[in-house]
């Protein structure tokens, strides 16, 4: 059973994902903050991380640098959640070590493929 | 005679004494065995003759015997005896008779004793009884008939003495027949015949061949006759002539053979050995063939070893000869000089090619013609040169000759005698033809006299010197120059005339010498007397007509002048060049300070001036600048224009030129003295209306000249514009500083500005799309059940809230699209891709909606188009191209085609929709417009697609075009580079 820990600080796509995730076998982390998300990456070591740019206290991609660096093997594929808008966005998600990105609105019926493809590449 | 014809003779001399002292022995030999034959036959004969007397004489000693008997003597006894008589019968074979004086036998044993007895036969001879009756003495009778025998026989008869007187007779007889047998038994070799001949010669026994007659066979030699000794009986040897000689004639031939043989064999021997030994020393007269064996006998092997030397050395040594002889020849024929070969007396014998050219004769002339007929007679110089060669044996000088047409030709002529191989007197002479030379060396005469005339007159100072540096030639110039008058400096030496030259200017002509030319364009001298010149020179070889150095050519010019003019120009020069500078410099001058500071360094350089100072005009004032020589007490002070010199040039308009201050009013002398000025020049800046002065200071009574007032008009001038330009800008900087500021403040603005855009573009895209996630996502988890089953109902009822959702979010997109846009701030991800199949993908997306709608939706395109764009936005484009189409065609078909040009894709959508109006089509691109056709709904769609197709189709670099005709269709065609303008290739 592969675990995805979910970082977003809106609750109804908190609940969004957790649902969808949980209705096709994941089992769901979810972290609010920055901070939970790094201490839940280091603790429950999940298979996959979908990372909303858009967090309160840190920057989605400065918590993903953070658990890069922290990271010393294996590393988790971090997908980035974000409703792209401005120029470079991509690219800066990339370079932080994001492995893709998922655009918000997200797309229910594309987005489980999605995850069970960011999955499969682990 | 030949060596062969010797050698036979050798070998008959040789072996001809041999074959006659062979034949010698052989003769020798063959007598021997004749004598040995005849020895054997003598002997034979003897023996036999021996060996019948030994018979008879046992006989007789036994006849003795029984004549000694007494037996005998009585008759009656007679039987007794016949007894005995017949024992000596039986041990000699022979019978015994007794006889009587009377010659009757009184016992025979040949018959029984008591026959009656004949008398004894007579003999035709000697008969033995008688004889022995006769003598007394035993005898041998020759050959009787036996009465009683009836066969022939010999008898020998005993006489048997008694009282000395014959009383009886003993005969014993013998058959022939037993000599025969005897006979028989005697070796005796074939063709020889013995023979037993009694007392009359009757043969008793005879051995002979039967052809044998020995009056003819036999002749005295072959005789061997032996008397016996106690008969008169002989033995007759016969040797047959034949046989006699047969041996010796066997022999002889036999030798005769041998010797011939061995003759034979010897001279063919010896024949062929001197036939070798005569083609042996044959081949030595002969050359050799090539690969003939070395004769095998040793000495001449090395005779032939010796010869092929000696021939082969011979070769080499006549080869060389003929190779030194070649050689000679060679030169003979080949000499560039005329050779001859003459005898002391003027005969000529060998001429070669080159002396027959220089005649014009043949060989066969010049040898018939002598040496008189060459050389011209005439020329006295024949005598002592035919005198010299007699006292020293060679001569070597120019004489003149003749060629064939009696003209004459000077000529060098080298002769030399010497003495023949045979002895005689010869003298070689080499002959050249100077005609040439002659000509040559006039005309170098020629021309030096002309060179010399032509330095003598030369309008320049030239000299030519020997290799001693001796004149040869100096021209007029040359002379005046150096101040030598008419001195006739011919063969003096140079540095005899000019004993300051020095050691560099030595070393310089030496150089000359070696071939080098030394030149300068301008070098400086002190002359004896002091003067500076400065000259310009050049010193250079000239060349004998053989090439070699035969001394120099010097070359002056007194450039005194020309240099100082140079000099002076070249300080103008040097003047002007700064001046362009202190121009420059003051053009780019920003301050007053600066241009103050560039008059002051022109001023000093210029015109050598200890000071300059700038002074400026304020209203009725003067105030100085700066100033650095003079004292600064003057420093911010202001005077009147009316009291300082240069208020005075500034009023005036013009330059003041103060040679002397203290010589002039206008300077306040008291002010000025505890200066070092004595000198001042005031020039005023712009001369139209001057605002202020530039002040030049001499320590020194100094008063600028012509020149010199023009450098410092010209650096007034510059002065003006310089601080004109400083004004400017300085003007220039303060409103450039205002603009600067109001710029910033601008920039500052926009950028504020530009920072809210992004905010505002930011924040809507996450504000506005937050929300969107709930809705799209949960009504999208409900539909795909995710959430428990649904009715039909609220599956339609949930599908419109998506859809509505989905348009939603299309106008969000759109809309923060253009405004990203229209901030600037779209970022294109540039990536190569290929464009057909993106077109293949989008227009599959259509399919479903296509066939909704039966309208054919086809695409044409080549299988790969890489291009390098950015793929999302194309996509965008073709999405909304073809989404357009396929909304706006009702019926009929949407045609996708791809094609390509060099350097751009070009996609073409055409559909058979309603088409588009003219006054529509302007509209087209614009934002939120919508065509509006008759009694259609209006068709969804933000109406921003066409807006953003556009202006991003702009953003990679392409463009989009538009036909259409109303109520047939439109065309949309949208062009796009291949490579993104932006793009790295």
């Amino acid at each position: 059973m592969k675990k995805v820990l979910v970082v977003e600080d809106n609750e109804q796509n908190r609940y969004l994902m957790e649902y969808m995730l949980e209705k096709s076998g994941f089992t769901v982390f979810l972290a609010r903050t920055g901070a939970e998300a790094m201490a839940m990456a280091i603790n429950e070591r999940p298979d996959l991380i979908l990372m909303d740019i858009q967090l309160p206290d840190l920057d989605g991609l400065e918590v993903t640098r953070r658990i890069r660096a922290s990271e010393a093997d294996g590393k988790i594929p971090i997908v980035a959640v974000t409703s792209f808008a401005m120029a470079g966005d991509r690219q800066k998600a990339l370079a932080a070590g994001c492995n893709g990105y998922i655009e918000k609105p997200i797309n229910p019926e594309s987005f489980l493929s999605e995850i069970h493809k960011y999955c499969e590449e682990a | 005679m030949s060596l062969h014809k010797l050698l036979t003779r050798l070998i008959w001399l040789c072996v001809g004494p041999l074959i006659l002292l062979a034949v010698y022995l052989a003769a020798l030999s063959v007598l021997d065995k004749q004598a040995d034959r005849n020895i054997e036959a003598s002997n034979l004969a003897k023996n036999f003759a021996t060996a019948i007397d030994q018979h008879l004489q046992a006989r007789i000693s036994a006849l003795h015997m029984l004549a000694d008997s007494p037996l005998v003597d009585d008759p009656a006894r007679w039987k007794d005896f016949y007894q005995e008589a017949q024992g000596f019968y039986q041990g000699f074979g022979s019978h015994v008779i007794l006889a009587d004086p009377q010659m009757h036998m009184l016992v025979n044993t040949r018959v029984p004793f008591g026959s009656k007895l004949p008398r004894l036969p007579p003999s035709k001879g000697q008969a033995a009884a008688p004889t022995a009756l006769k003598t007394g003495k035993p005898a041998v009778g020759d050959i009787v008939f036996g009465p009683v025998a009836k066969e022939p026989l010999v008898a020998i008869a005993v006489p048997a003495l008694r009282k000395g007187e014959v009383a009886f007779l003993l005969l014993t007889t013998f058959e022939i027949r037993q000599f025969q047998e005897r006979l028989e038994q005697v070796a005796l070799p074939a063709g020889w015949s013995l023979t037993l001949l009694d007392g009359n010669h009757e043969p008793i026994a005879r051995r002979a061949p039967l052809s044998l007659n020995p009056e003819k066979d036999v002749d005295a030699s072959g005789r061997f006759l032996t008397k016996s000794a106690l008969s008169a009986w002989s033995v007759v040897l016969e040797v047959p002539r034949r046989i006699y000689r047969e041996p010796l004639i066997e022999a002889a031939v036999a030798s005769g053979i041998i010797i011939l043989c061995a003759a034979f064999l010897s001279i063919l021997g010896g024949i062929r050995v001197s036939r070798r030994l005569g083609k042996a020393v044959a081949s030595l007269a002969e050359h050799p063939l090539p690969n003939a064996a070395p004769p095998d006998i040793a000495e001449i092997a090395a005779v032939r070893r010796l010869l092929d030397e000696s021939s082969g050395n011979q070769a080499q040594a006549y080869a060389k000869l003929q190779e030194t002889e070649e050689r000679y020849r060679s030169f003979f024929i080949h000499s560039i000089d005329a050779v001859l070969l003459t005898a002391p007396d003027g005969r000529i014998m060998l001429a070669n090619p080159e002396a027959c050219r220089i005649f014009g004769r043949t060989e066969e002339e010049i040898c018939n013609l002598g040496r008189g007929g060459l050389v011209d007679v005439s020329d006295p110089r024949l005598g002592p040169a035919l005198e010299e060669r007699q006292r020293t044996g060679r001569f070597k000088g120019e004489l003149t000759m003749l060629r064939k047409d009696r003209s004459p030709f000077p000529a060098e002529i080298s002769t030399a005698v010497f003495t023949d191989r045979d002895g005689s007197d010869r003298t070689s002479m080499i002959i050249r033809d100077i005609t040439a030379r002659k000509r040559a060396d006039e005309a170098l005469r020629e021309s030096e006299s002309r060179q010399k005339l032509f330095i003598e007159h030369a309008p320049a100072s030239l000299a030519m010197f020997d290799r001693e540096m001796r004149y040869l030639a100096v021209s007029r110039r040359w002379l005046d120059d150096y101040s030598l008058g008419d001195r006739d400096l011919y063969a003096l030496c140079h540095y005899d005339v000019f004993p300051e030259i020095g050691e560099d200017w030595k070393a310089i002509h030496r150089r000359a010498m070696t071939g080098e030319v030394v030149r300068s364009e301008e070098d400086r001298f002190v002359r004896a007397d002091g003067r500076v010149q400065w000259l310009r020179w050049e010193v250079r070889p000239w060349h004998a007509a053989d090439g070699t150095v035969g001394g120099i050519v010097v070359f002056s010019e007194d450039i005194t002048a020309r240099k100082k003019a140079e000099e002076s120009i070249l300080q103008v020069n040097n003047h002007l060049q700064y001046l362009i500078e202190v121009i420059q410099q003051l053009t780019c001058a920003a301050s007053l300070e600066e241009i103050a500071a560039a008059v002051r360094t022109a001023a000093r350089k210029l015109v050598g001036a200890d000071g300059a100072t700038f002074v400026l005009r304020d209203n009725d004032q003067c105030f100085y600048m700066d100033e650095d020589a003079i004292a600064p007490l003057w420093k911010g002070g202001r005077f009147p224009l009316e009291q300082c010199i240069s208020g005075w040039a500034m009023l005036h308009k013009e330059t003041v030129i103060i040679e002397d201050i203290y010589q002039d009013d206008r300077i306040p002398h008291d002010l000025y003295r505890q200066t070092f000025v004595k000198s001042v020049v005031i020039t005023p800046i712009h001369l139209e209306a001057p605002y202020g002065a530039i002040g030049i200071y001499w320590a020194r009574n100094n008063r600028p000249n012509e020149d010199e007032l023009l450098l410092i008009r010209t650096l007034a001038n510059a002065t003006a514009i310089a601080m004109e330009n400083v004004r400017a800008y300085q003007e220039l900087e303060t409103r450039v500083r205002e603009r600067t500021r109001e710029l910033a403040e601008a920039n500052t603005r926009l950028q504020e500005l530009d920072r809210l855009k992004s905010l505002f573009i930011a924040s809507m895209s996450h504000e506005l799309r937050t929300p969107l996630n709930s809705i799209i996502g949960f009504t999208g988890i409900i539909l795909m059940g995710m959430s428990g089953e649904i009715s039909a109902v609220q599956k339609k009822q949930l599908t419109m809230v998506k859809n509505s959702a989905n348009h939603l979010l299309d106008l969000i997109n759109d809309v923060i699209d253009v405004s990203k846009i229209e901030a600037g701030k779209t970022d294109l991800s540039i990536e190569s891709f290929d464009l057909a199949e993106l077109a293949l993908e989008v227009k599959e997306t259509f399919d479903v909606a296509a066939a909704d709608k039966r309208l054919a939706l086809s695409l044409h395109s080549e299988e790969h188009l890489q291009v390098t764009s950015d793929r999302r936005r194309v996509r965008q484009i073709l999405v909304n191209l073809i989404g357009n189409a396929v909304k706006f065609t009702a019926q009929g078909s949407v045609a996708v085609t791809v094609g390509r040009t060099e350097a751009e894709i070009q996609v073409q959508v055409r559909d058979t929709g309603a088409g588009m109006r003219q006054e529509d089509m302007e509209r087209l691109f614009q934002p939120f417009s919508r065509i509006y056709i008759q009694g259609r709904p209006v068709v969804e769609g933000t109406g921003l697609g066409l807006y953003l197709s556009q202006r991003i189709a702009a953003l990679l670099g392409g463009k989009i075009a538009a036909e259409s005709e109303y109520g047939r269709g439109s065309t949309f065609t949208f062009s796009l580079p291949l490579q993104h303008p932006e793009a790295q290739p």
